[in-house]
């Protein structure tokens, strides 16, 4: 017995432990269950994006604008397309209006017109079977299928894009550069480039995608001809990248996505490793009494270590083997989670690495959460076979050497799952600082619990219970609030922001946006839609500096959320808007000129924030090539809903009314005339793109309560892991229950006071921790609304309520359940198991 | 008034291992009258407990009836039993089995708590202060030695005036000092408050205390 693996007590002391063992193994599983489908689904979206990054980008170098090519550029991507091994096709995306031939009808459409050539990589695949280089011709448009029944059009029909008739050819199947297109508003029409200038919808100041792609025979080339353009372009405006370098809007989609649900997924692990542990705990702490008599019959402290430590391997091994095949099973079935969201080329499945960093992580996530209790079994004294000795908590200093190491490698696992050092470490400290809050709060109020006069006995019983030494009470409750407010804040972030930016869309807003008006159009617009309509001058320029500090472009695209580097929409106005109020200065654009003889310009407050720009601060803008230098006069702030058209900056009308501009107007219109208005609008002006806002709206929230339900999914994990934690420790507590329902029973209490006192002991427990829950929740929510998001916070009080009932109901069952059994039983059989 | 308070008549005792039928009490007879003072004797493994959890109604006989106090509980349900055990009877037991989420006085109070006593604690303390122990109250059972643990449960069992107490091994788990102490203690209960006691136990010094013997011998009352 002295140094062999004794099989026999192996097995033994799982068998005698099954249920604890199998918490053990749950927990495991749940650690890595969601982390593993997510980091395979993550390599699967990558591979589906990567492998095809030509196909993606259609080419090997692609030039990128918001505006027609400068001149220069112009000219080298000319001179390029005539040397042999080279091959330029050019394409022009933007929104507009299709209309039946007829009149009747008409879609807001995204229109792309190709060059010869299009695509240079990757495909475009027609319904017909056809080659699209051979379908698309010019005066013949193919359209996505969509488009087709929307507008009660047929092939061979005719369909109208700005001046231009052309005939529909084909449908398309499947694009290789849209491996998604849920972020289109609207269904898909490809022109030959040849129709664009007839159609005359590409004019000065409206948004169109200018795109050159470029193929290159010779591989080696690409970087330098790449930088040959770089040269050329206009820095902050014409884009060059290689299809290497290039991103998309899809990976950045799914790179945001993925980001916010490792979060949620890191989230459950954490959990799930506190409920290992406290499971593992547990088990070990029924055993204290035969390993102190195990010690006393001459086993050694490293001979119970190590069998232990073979136990603990088995069970992790059981867990990580049924939570890597589970992850991968619930990522294959993704395809119904994500429905509508996935790239159509993606394959789903895992894959030999996948296994293997499900393995890694669940070798660093055992470790870290089983070392501790695993430690002290060294430590039992043969002398605890006597007394209950109480643990002294001092630690020596291999412990915490171990501890600071075990703290390392969970930091670098979370670092690396995030992708992200600093956000890695907010999110460790953040979760911290969660679960020290709520610690604390659950400390204040058990003290005061445990100073209660209580004068009903059940209660008193209940509560005292509770606070027996040595009890889990406190970790309980701890882990169980933490899940619990996180998956609320969840919930409130997702309500507030559906009300702020979906369900509050006022009903006196507009409802019809018109952009694109040219300016030789105002007049005549007013008189077909109506005198009073607002119209907004919009001019289209770059931000370049600020205080004579440039704008780094691709840090600010690094950024999540708002980035400086876009393209903003300047206007210009005398006064403020309805919904708008002053919060820094005295008038829009105060006395700036007269003091400093620089273009004044107000700031809305967030994009002011977004920059930290204050008062008197220096802007230089880039307006289509030409810079103008502004200093910062007042900064406002906005009343009402979101979905009102807003403006960073404003400015003076002098000093921007002869740059290109077009306007835009919103309109009220009736819900039932919004479609003829839109009608008789592009039938007027074909260039003049009208966007249905309920519409858009609508479809988003369809996006979003698809987003929704896939966070509440993976959120959801994380309750699993409180259900766990709270299973072990009713497990743990359970022959503690069962002693004392025995000496109530003796000493004469009937089954109703039994049952009455665990109920309240679960109730007390379920209450602290959904309450403590709930305050975190909304003061974290509030606090997120308020300060991040900037919007009004409503509480939503019936869910936290629901949420409390739930949690109650889950804890009471869950407890009572496992006590129950005892109640109609002769109490002898357990006051011999006692003694 | 009858002056029979507890009444067995023929029960057996049958525990069940896999097919094998162990018999642990067979056919004991026994009556014991109020105020008397028995003891019930016997080797180790001749079924004292048993005898005693099956009179006491904490465990059911396989055969035979139990009369407690004119009344038949053989097949009382547990929440019929409840009130029984709480003003009928009273138990101390070798392992003291205290509450260990309460102190000492909680511990006392509780049976008079659950029938609303509202003199519960005054009762709990004067009987703390009968058996010396007014300054530990306060202190949880851990914090308590053997000896004074099972005055606690002593305390306990007698807090509701029980006219019938149970015991098994109250000495057992305590050396002779602290057994000769509790032996005093119940002696002068059973003298004083003309309690009736059933004590089930190996210690010569108390049988040699009491009215009358039952030795029990392989689950069978020895004749003599
Ligand atoms: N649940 C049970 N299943 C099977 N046999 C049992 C059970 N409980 C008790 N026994 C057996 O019944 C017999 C009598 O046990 P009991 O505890 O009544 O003896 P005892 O006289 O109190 O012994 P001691 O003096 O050692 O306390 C023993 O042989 C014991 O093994
Ligand atoms: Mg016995």
């Amino acid at each position: 017995m002295k140094d062999a693996m004794n099989i026999r007590f192996l097995i033994r002391e799982i068998l005698h432990s099954k249920s604890q063992a199998v918490v053990f193994i749950l927990c495991v599983a749940l650690s890595l269950v969601s982390i593993v489908a997510i980091n395979s689904f993550r390599s699967d979206v990558q591979q589906s994006i990567a492998s095809d990054a030509r196909g993606l980008h259609g080419g090997d170098i692609i030039v990128h604008s918001h505006y027609d090519f400068s001149p220069a550029l112009q000219q080298e991507i000319a001179a390029l397309a005539k040397k042999t091994g080279i091959q330029v096709a050019r394409t022009w995306e933007f929104y507009s209006v299709a209309r039946r031939a007829d009149g009747q009808d008409s879609l807001f459409s995204n229109i792309k017109a190709v060059e010869k050539g299009y695509p240079l990589y990757g495909t475009v695949e027609l319904l017909s079977g056809r080659e699209f280089s051979r379908v698309l011709q010019p005066g013949k448009v193919v359209v996505a299928p969509e488009l087709l029944k929307r507008l009660g059009l047929a092939l061979g029909d005719k369909l109208l894009l700005g001046d231009s008739v052309l005939e529909i050819v084909d449908v398309i199947g499947r694009e290789s550069l849209r491996p998604v297109d849920f972020f289109n508003f609207g269904p898909r029409i490809l022109v030959a480039a040849a129709d664009l200038a007839q159609m005359d919808l590409v004019q000065k100041g409206s948004r169109v995608q200018y795109e050159a792609l470029l193929k290159v025979a010779d591989a080696g080339q690409i970087n330098t001809l790449a930088a040959g353009l770089q040269a050329r372009a206009v820095t902050g405006q014409e884009r060059v990248a290689t299809y290497a370098t290039a991103s998309s809007r899809v990976k950045r989609f799914f790179d945001n996505l993925l980001f916010f649900l490792s979060l949620v997924s890191v989230f459950t692990l954490l959990l799930a490793g506190i409920g290992m542990q406290s499971s593992l705990a547990a088990f070990l702490r029924r055993k204290e009494k035969s390993f102190a008599i195990l010690r006393s019959l001459g086993a050694t402290g490293s001979f119970l270590l190590r069998h232990y430590l073979v136990i603990v391997f088995i069970l992790s091994f059981i867990g990580c083997a049924v939570g890597i095949l589970s992850g991968l099973l619930l990522e294959k079935n993704f395809s119904t989670l994500f429905a509508g969201l996935l790239p159509d080329n993606i394959v789903l499945g895992g894959s030999f690495f996948d296994v293997l960093e499900g393995i890694g992580l669940g070798l660093v996530v055992v470790t870290f959460f089983t070392f501790l209790p695993l430690s002290k079994i060294k430590n039992v004294k043969p002398a605890a076979v006597f007394r209950k000795e109480s643990d002294n908590g001092r630690q020596n200093r291999g412990t915490y050497v171990l501890i600071g190491c075990g703290i390392i490698l969970l930091t670098g696992l979370v670092v690396r799952q995030l992708n992200d050092l600093r956000i890695g470490l907010y999110f460790l400290g953040g979760v911290l600082a969660l679960i020290a809050v709520i610690s604390v709060l659950i400390g204040i109020l058990l003290l005061l619990l445990s100073r209660l006069q209580i004068a009903s006995l059940p209660l008193r019983q209940a509560v005292r219970s509770l606070l027996r030494p040595g009890n889990a009470t406190r970790p309980i409750v701890v882990t169980l609030a933490s899940a619990l407010s996180v998956l609320l804040t969840i919930y409130l972030m997702e309500y507030n922001l559906h009300a702020t930016y979906i369900a509050s869309y006022p009903a006196d807003a507009p409802n019809l946006f018109c952009l694109d008006i040219q300016k030789n159009q105002q007049h005549d617009f007013r008189g077909l839609v109506g005198q009073d309509v607002e119209l907004f001058p919009i001019i289209r320029a770059r931000l370049t500096s600020i205080n004579g500090e440039r704008i780094h472009r691709e840090s600010e695209m690094k950024k999540r959320g708002d980035s400086l580097a876009r393209e903003f929409n300047l206007t210009y106005r005398p006064k403020l808007l309805s919904d708008e109020v002053l919060i820094k200065g005295d008038s829009l654009f105060g006395n700036v000129r007269e003091k400093s003889g620089l273009v004044p310009v107000s700031l809305l407050d967030t994009v002011a924030e977004m920059g930290d720009m204050k008062m008197g601060d220096v802007l230089i803008f880039n307006v289509q090539g030409v810079p103008m230098k502004a200093e910062v006069s007042s900064i406002r702030s906005r009343t009402k809903s979101m979905l009102y058209p807003f403006f960073y900056f404003v400015f003076p009308e002098e000093n921007l009314r002869a740059a290109p501009q077009t306007f835009f107007g919103a309109l009220k219109v009736k819900k039932s005339e919004i479609a003829q208005l839109q009608n008789t609008i592009v039938n007027h002006f074909p260039n003049i793109s009208t966007i249905n806002v309920g519409e858009t709206a609508a479809e988003l929230e369809k996006i979003l309560q698809k987003l929704s339900t896939i966070i509440n999914f993976f959120a959801s994990f994380s309750i699993l892991a409180g259900a766990l934690i709270l299973v072990s420790s009713v497990l743990a507590t359970r022959m503690a229950r069962i002693k004392e329902a025995v000496y109530y029973k003796v000493l004469g209490a009937d089954t109703r006071f039994v049952l009455l006192v665990f109920f309240l002991e679960n109730f007390i427990l379920a209450l602290l921790s959904s309450g403590c829950a709930i305050l975190v929740a909304q003061a974290g929510s509030w606090g997120l609304c308020r300060f991040l998001f900037d919007i009004d916070f409503d509480p939503s009080w019936p869910v936290s309520f629901a949420m409390l009932v739930m949690t109650v109901c889950l804890v009471v069952t869950l407890g009572l359940l496992s006590s129950v059994s005892i109640l109609g039983q002769k109490p002898i059989r357990f006051l011999r198991e006692q003694s | 008034m009858s002056n029979i308070l507890l009444q067995a008549e023929n029960i057996s005792k049958y525990y069940y291992l896999g097919d094998q039928k162990i018999m642990v009490l067979g056919n004991v007879s026994l009556t014991v009258n109020r105020g008397e003072f028995v003891v019930i004797a016997g080797s180790s493994g001749s079924g004292k407990t048993t005898l005693l959890s099956v009179l006491s109604g904490l465990d059911r006989p396989s055969i035979g009836r139990i009369h407690m106090a004119g009344r038949d509980i053989t097949d009382l349900t547990e929440d019929q039993l409840a009130p029984v055990r709480n003003t009928l009877t009273g138990f101390v037991f070798q392992a003291f089995h205290l509450i260990p989420s309460l102190n000492a006085i909680e511990n006392v109070m509780f049976p008079a708590e659950l029938k609303k006593d509202p003199e519960a604690r005054n009762k709990a303390q004067s009987l703390l202060d009968q058996v010396g122990l007014q300054d530990r109250g306060k202190n949880f059972p851990e914090q308590l030695s053997g000896g004074e643990q099972q005055r606690i449960a002593i305390c306990r069992a007698l807090i509701n005036d029980p006219e019938i107490v149970f015991a098994d091994e109250p000495t057992g788990n305590l050396d002779s000092e602290n057994s000769e102490g509790i032996i005093q203690l119940l002696v002068d209960l059973h003298k004083d408050r003309k309690i009736t006691l059933v004590i089930a136990t190996h210690s010569q010094s108390l049988a040699s205390r009491a009215d009358r013997i039952v030795r029990l011998h392989d689950g069978r009352i020895q004749e003599g």
